[in-house]
């Protein structure tokens, strides 16, 4: 009988031991599979870069998400100057003292992430529609994380879940 | 004629011991058959349980939704990766 408890528990802590690997073990994408944003910051010093493929926002969404983290005053400033993040001034950061991050949105152009390609890229609306309508960047930054986040919104349904709620505070 | 009462009260005897005999091992086997069966059922029952559990605990864990489906981190390691994701989930919390 005491047998049988242990090779129970045994089947019991291998099931649940296999199941918690296959989920939590990282999977790594590879550098192709990276955004050009990320390929960007991969090697800036004072930056750590990372690439976030399928985040879950919600039930059944997924976003990409390149983040950005600053690990030195010179790499905050580096990507203050990159995404024109504004320095806030004394009265907002008395309001930061709370503990909540703050969280400044912005819409990335479309070749912010490859600026070489805005170079050859030659003005044709029906391409710059296309790809716009393709992929949003849609940068958020925090000055009290000092981090960017930058998530690749490829479906309005990714836009709603993420900033949906404050358009719609914007038209009641 | 008393050798012909003391030969049908040792046939008597002898019946009786036989009969006692069937009987206790008919009680023998009906217990050992008893007894087989409660261990078949507690066995049957035992690792049903442990079958039930471990699917309930693979559907359990299997269910909930992964974070994410992949990630790449230019210093890789597993600290690092799970800062990133709490980091972003603050993020999205916070928008």
């Amino acid at each position: 009988m005491r047998r049988r408890w242990v090779i129970s528990l045994l089947v019991l802590t291998i099931a649940a031991v296999a199941v918690l690997l296959v989920k939590y073990w990282p999977r790594t994408t590879s550098d192709n599979e990276c955004s050009a944003l990320y390929r960007r910051y991969l090697d800036r010093d004072g930056i750590q870069a990372s690439y976030i493929q399928g985040k879950a926002i919600g039930d059944t969404l997924r976003v990409d998400v390149t983040l950005l983290q600053a690990t030195s005053p010179s790499g905050w400033q580096q990507l203050c100057h990159d995404f024109n993040i504004p320095t806030p001034d004394s009265s907002a950061l008395a309001l930061l003292q709370d503990g909540n991050p703050d969280i400044t949105l912005s819409i990335l152009p479309p070749h912010f992430s490859d600026p070489s390609q805005e170079e050859m890229h030659t003005p044709d609306p029906s391409q710059e529609e296309r790809l716009s309508s393709d992929m949003m960047l849609l940068a958020a930054s925090s000055h009290t994380l000092q981090c960017v986040s930058v998530f690749h919104i490829t479906t309005p349904q990714q836009f709603d879940a993420l900033v949906g709620h404050h358009i719609d505070q914007l038209n009641p | 004629m008393k050798q012909n009462d003391i030969n049908e009260t040792d046939i008597e005897l002898m019946l009786q011991r036989y009969a006692r005999q069937r009987m206790e091992q008919q009680i023998l086997d009906e217990g050992d058959a008893l007894y087989s069966h409660h261990l078949r059922r507690a066995s049957l029952r035992h690792y049903g349980v442990t079958a039930f559990a471990a699917v309930l605990l693979v559907v359990s864990l299997w269910g909930a939704t992964p974070q994410v489906s992949a990630q790449a981190t230019n210093r890789a390691t597993l600290a690092d990766r799970h800062a990133a994701i709490a980091t972003t989930d603050l993020i999205i919390h916070n928008l």
